[in-house]
């Protein structure tokens, strides 16, 4: 839910609950008022009437007014009393609310009962009247307030959504800058302000951060060089014994591991920081076939049979030397850890490719599989790296590499998104 | 053979030199892009060693100044970068390899071999040793004129030892060396050593005698005169 509907639905949900919390209270305290009026009206008369009513002979006496009713009573005197009651009006046919005073008057001769009414029709009209002005100047006014809001939202909220906007869009690999304008609100304009030094800072934090990679691999190839070449110098030293070939051994297989997972994680965190060359549309039919024939030796050596199908030629727009690099980490691994004598199968479709290689042993773990460093078997000598960076270079091109197990047989499939 | 080195690392720089020199090679070394330049302009160069990351300038510039001088030195860039568009604008600037730090010094030995093959040795692309004829050009491997038939591999690392001659080249060396480019083939020998058996197999057929010695199965050597 956007703010400002939020904001909308938020005044006419209070609008309407204090309308209708406060019409009742307002209607009967204005109907309460009305009936006060009439009462002491009523009160008025009634004071009036006793005066006239003692002063007056009573013999000819006449009642003018069809409101007060007047009798002569003989003993009885009635209690005075005010109250409401409906009376029925031959002339208009209807039935009408009255407010009634009845009282007696005690002169020295006679008792007099009298009543004294007044019709409450135009106190309900005149207060009808009110609430209903009341209700429409509620409602010309929340409407107006809607307005007000929607206004408000399309002027002061665009700045904010812009900002949203832009915040999508910027990314912290991008050399764009996130540059968010100000705006006359001083909070939007404290907000974009904030963003923008956010944003400055984790770029330069990320920059360094990506430098700190880079250049540590550089910087860790030198020293590596020097031992390794230092490790051949002294392969030529006269007189090396067995024990101390072992030792130069170990070294020097310690030094090709560092360089090969030094080189492993220049490369992935290239892929990563997207520095790639020109990307162009490659032909993995191509480099498969080109793999094939430089590897046709080892294949033989492990007695491997290759069996390759492709029915289709396999493109996708890509750096062609990452796209030899992915292809060549699959097919490598298909070949290394393919049983001797077994078969690897290679297949190629318009929007798949898909090696498989017999098991030695178990399914692999599919949830650690891509994960940097993972080797289903320590024994194995390799970096751990290989089939992290086949997937990062997948992910960085659309192209999903997936791991399945089926008749004892390890699947990995590339498919085009 | 006189060679220039390139490159501001002391300890490295130490470590070629002294390979270069058993290799009797007369080796220059130049620090820093200046001295480089000087070098470059007084003397010739059957190879030169470019770091093309030094302290003063960039290693590029100098295959830019040896072009401008229309002079045909062999050049080989050694980087600690290995970039890839470093590699393309070195191969375009007229360098005639490139290879990555770290790196092997037998490999940097087989490189330097060939470049200076290709440049001075015009026509002439064979070594012979113990009385073994191989031709890198249209790579074939003759033993007192009788052919030997070798695998590509085979004939790599026949190569690669012979042309690292009575020294001991370590299994890695080899392998990476015959790796392909790519890095995470060799995690284990048994190729290697099949290739080797391979070899000898073939020699001793022919009847050449067994001069690849196994080095306590660390390395290996070519023995020879």
């Amino acid at each position: 839910m956007k703010l400002t509907q939020y904001i909308s639905l938020r005044y006419i949900g209070v609008t309407v609950f204090v309308m209708l919390f406060s019409l009742p209270i307002f209607y009967f305290v204005l109907q309460n008022v009305l009936t006060n009026n009439i009462d002491e009206s009523l009160q008025d008369q009634k004071t009036l009437i006793t005066e006239k009513l003692q002063n007056l002979p009573t013999e000819n006496f006449v009642n003018f007014e069809d409101r007060i009713n007047i009798e002569r009573s003989t003993n009885e005197t009635q209690p005075e009393k005010l109250f409401t009651d409906n009376i029925y009006n031959k002339k208009d046919d209807e039935t009408e609310s009255y407010r009634i005073l009845q009282f007696s008057v005690k002169t020295i001769h006679n008792n007099f009962n009298v009543r004294v009414r007044q019709s409450l029709v135009e106190s309900d009209d005149l207060m009808k009247t009110i609430l209903y002005l009341l209700i429409s100047i509620l409602l010309v006014l929340t409407g107006t307030l809607l307005i007000i809001n929607y206004q408000i939202k399309r002027k002061v909220w665009k700045p904010f959504y812009k900002t949203i906007e832009q915040l999508k869009n910027f990314r912290v690999d991008n050399s764009k800058d996130l540059n968010l304008k100000s705006s006359k609100i001083n909070e939007l304009s404290d907000l974009n302000t904030s963003l923008n030094e956010l944003a400055a800072n984790n770029k330069k934090v990320y920059q360094s951060q990506k430098e700190f990679t880079e250049n540590a691999s550089h910087e860790l190839q030198t020293p590596l060089a020097i031992i390794q070449n230092n490790v051949e110098l002294f392969w030529q030293t006269e007189g090396i014994s067995a024990s101390q070939a072992i030792i130069l051994d170990d070294i020097s297989n310690a030094t090709v591991r560092m360089t090969k997972l030094n080189q492993s994680l220049l490369l992935l965190s290239k892929i990563e920081n997207r520095q790639f060359s020109e990307t162009q549309i490659v032909n993995f039919n191509k480099i498969a076939n080109q793999f094939i024939s430089n590897y046709q030796e080892q294949i033989k050596f492990k007695n491997l049979r290759l069996e390759t199908d492709f029915k289709a030629i396999f493109t996708a727009e890509i750096d062609f030397n990452l796209a030899e690099i992915l292809m060549g980490n699959l097919l490598l691994n298909a070949l290394k850890y393919s049983p001797k004598e077994s078969n690897v199968k290679v297949l190629i479709d318009q929007n798949t490719i898909e090696l498989s290689n017999a098991a030695e042993e178990y399914p692999l773990n599919y949830e650690e599989l891509f994960k940097r460093f993972h080797r289903q078997n320590r024994k194995e000598n390799g970096t751990g790296l290989g089939l992290e960076i086949a997937k990062k270079i997948g992910d960085s091109f659309n192209l999903n590499l997936m791991y399945h197990f089926k008749d004892n047989r390890h699947f990995f499939t590339l498919n085009k998104n | 053979m006189k060679i220039l080195l390139i490159e501001d690392e002391t300890q490295l720089s130490k470590s070629i030199i002294e390979y270069l020199k058993n290799e009797k090679y007369t080796c220059d070394l130049a620090q820093n892009y200046e001295t480089a330049k000087e070098k470059l302009d007084f003397f010739d160069y059957d190879c030169i060693l470019l770091d093309i990351t030094l302290p003063d300038g960039n290693g590029l510039n100098l295959l830019k100044f040896l072009k401008s001088e229309k002079k045909s030195d062999g050049v080989i860039i050694i980087s600690a970068k290995n970039s890839l568009d470093d590699k393309i604008e070195g191969l375009q600037l007229g360098a005639d390899d490139y290879l990555p730090k770290p790196f092997h010094l037998a490999e940097l030995g087989a490189r330097i071999s060939s470049v200076i093959r290709r440049r001075q040795f015009k026509g002439n692309s064979s070594i012979l040793i113990n009385d073994l004829e191989i031709d890198t050009v249209s790579k074939s491997i003759s033993f007192k004129g009788k052919p030997i038939d070798l695998t590509r591999k085979e004939f790599d690392i026949l190569l690669y030892l012979s042309i690292n001659k009575n020294r001991t080249i370590s299994k890695n060396a080899i392998a990476e060396h015959i790796a392909e480019d790519n890095i995470d083939f060799f995690d284990n020998f048994d190729f290697l050593y099949a290739h080797i058996k391979n070899i000898k197999k073939k020699l001793a057929v022919i009847g050449a005698q067994d001069f690849i010695k196994s080095v306590y199965g660390m390395g290996y050597k070519i023995e020879a005169q």
